[in-house]
């Protein structure tokens, strides 16, 4: 089994270094999506001038 | 006779359905207050009727409960029989259906069925005279595809005859026992007793369970429901009410199509513009499916562009005009008070018959009534979609062009819809003898024709928990690209920021 050479770990940091700030990216655009996502299922709650609404005609 | 046979036309129409009270010319005349008689003659005209046949010593069940309940008490005496119309788009006359009914014929009976339209029960009251009513849909239109989800089969026995026609009831309120609420209800109940085994309650039925729940005023006569008596009668069902209320984000297409997909009517209660915006309820039972968006319709929420956009019109049983009446998205009106514009996305306008518009409907708040194993509302899939969305655009797929269906299923009907596809493929054959929760939402991408993906959603399950059951492709160069682009991301990321179980599925 050959061992790395200092390009091959050159390799794995860069990689790791890509994922990382890959990572970071998806993780700040999907916090925001999830806290919006999160708003948007609390204004459905029926609100209380539509529960005293009296269906009528 | 026990029975008449007419040529149909809109006086017989009227004649039939006349009583004591009301005679056909007073209906005639009289047309802004039997809006529903003059819907059902343009209905009828435009589904081929050649032939009424009336019965003329009826018992309905409805009627009858609600005669219990109420008329019989009154000093007036009102009569506990009604007369049911049968509508055929055959002419025949007396002599020739009483030849058919004396001695059976297959091919008279087929013929017979063929042409048959449905009925209308006619009480003997004094206006509110359209009682239950099941009536065909119209056939496919080459320029509109109507998709009538809520459809259930009605057997109908006329002197031995069997019949059936495939329906949802309809029926007036008669403001006595039963309000809007209460008939939208009732509607909506013929459907969900078929797909969940509850007993199908009567109008007086529905109104006493409704107000098991205070409203500030008299169960009957009834004088209308609000929103907490139409989730009690709900509940007294053995459903449960998903009750949102609307808002200018709510995906409301989405949602009714969602819902509808499975045959669960959703209904709309609202407010109506030419009443003064008085409270009203509509039972939704179709909707109308265009070729491009519609140009008026609901907001796109996390760049799932839903299927919903596309629905041209709703078809809705409204008490005050008919069974599956036209209504058609509109802009709110420019009168309409701060509490209304400042929500509705859009109202509803009404359309008779022949596309006349009737009255314009601001939809408030939808219920939904489900089995109570159904936990997971549309919004919530939609919003793991949208979650799934997202993670397409961050691996480089171009999603902009993808159209997102997202609808309730059970197991077995899925099963059902994988047995059925032309070729099973081996992830196919996989997914047939797995477990699965009784209740899905199944959602398809599809970008034009090319169908992308599909992924399950556990209905039954917990939403914060990440619900998403599969994730299968049928696309293979955007399942290249998109598992190319995952495997730039850790899935330890993916799990802290979704969870685990949409990591494993989105790495699988």
């Amino acid at each position: 089994m050959s061992s790395p050479t200092p390009s091959d770990d050159q390799n794995v940091m860069s990689t790791t270094s890509e994922t990382a700030e890959n990572d970071a990216r998806l993780t700040e655009a999907a916090q925001q999506q999830i806290e919006d996502m999160r708003r948007f299922l609390e204004l459905q709650e029926v609100t209380e001038e539509n529960l005293a609404l009296l269906i009528s005609i | 006779m026990s029975f008449t046979v007419l040529p149909f036309s809109r006086d017989s129409l009227y004649s039939s359905l006349a009583n004591r009270f009301a005679t056909a010319e007073y209906i005639a005349a009289r047309s802004s207050d039997f809006l529903q008689a003059a819907y059902l003659a343009g209905y009828l005209e435009r589904l081929g009727a050649k032939t009424i046949l009336v019965e003329n010593d009826y018992i309905d069940r409805d009627y009858l409960t609600d005669f219990a309940s109420y008329y019989v008490t009154c000093f007036e005496k009102y009569d506990s029989r009604c007369k049911r119309l049968h509508f055929f788009s055959s002419t025949f006359d007396t002599a020739s259906f009483e030849r058919w009914i004396r001695r059976r014929s297959d091919s008279d009976d087929l013929a017979l069925q063929k042409a048959y339209l449905g009925f209308i029960v006619a009480r003997p009251l004094p206006q509110t005279i359209v009682g239950r009513t099941a009536l065909k849909t119209y056939e496919p239109d080459g320029a509109i595809d109507r998709r009538y989800r809520t459809l259930r089969t009605y057997e109908v026995n006329l002197f031995g005859l069997p019949l059936r026609v495939d329906s949802l009831a309809y029926q007036q309120q008669d403001t006595v026992v039963a309000a809007c609420a209460t008939v939208a209800l009732w509607s909506a109940f013929h459907k969900t007793s078929e797909l969940f085994h509850h007993p199908l309650l009567r109008p007086s039925e529905i109104t006493a369970d409704a107000n098991t729940v205070q409203g500030g005023t008299r169960a009957m006569p009834s004088s209308g429901l609000r929103v907490e008596q139409v989730c009690a009668a709900i509940r007294r069902a053995g459903l449960e009410p998903l009750a949102q209320s609307v808002q200018k984000q709510t995906l409301l297409m989405s949602t009714i199509h969602g819902y509808l997909e499975y045959g669960i009517p959703v209904i709309l209660l609202g407010r109506v513009e030419e009443f003064s915006y008085s409270g009203h309820a509509i039972t939704v039972t179709g909707y109308a499916l265009g070729a491009v968006s519609a140009p008026i319709g609901e907001q796109t929420l996390a760049n799932v562009t839903s299927i919903g956009r596309r629905i041209q019109k709703l078809y809705v049983h409204d008490d005050n005009i008919g069974p599956f009446a036209r209504s058609v998205p509109v802009a709110v009106p420019v009168n309409a008070p701060d509490y209304v514009s400042d929500y509705a996305p859009f109202a509803l306008q009404a359309q008779d018959a022949n596309g006349v518009a009737q009255a314009t409907f601001v939809p408030s708040v939808f219920v939904v009534p489900v089995y109570p194993k159904i936990r997971i509302t549309y919004s919530e899939a939609h919003v793991w979609a949208g979650h799934l969305r997202q993670m397409f655009g961050f691996a480089g797929v171009d999603a902009d062009g993808f159209e997102w269906s997202i609808g309730l299923t059970s197991t077995q009907r899925y099963k059902t819809l994988l047995r059925n596809r032309a070729a099973a493929s081996v992830e196919d054959a996989t997914r047939l003898t797995e477990g699965q929760p009784r209740f899905m939402w199944h959602g398809l991408v599809k970008r034009g024709p090319v169908f992308i993906c599909e992924f399950l959603i556990d209905a039954t399950g917990v939403s914060r928990s990440c619900p998403l059951l599969s994730l299968v492709w049928h696309d293979t160069p955007t399942e290249v690209i998109f598992k190319s682009g995952v495997s730039k991301f850790s899935k330890v990321a993916i799990e802290r920021i979704y969870s685990k179980l949409f990591a494993d599925v989105v790495y699988q």
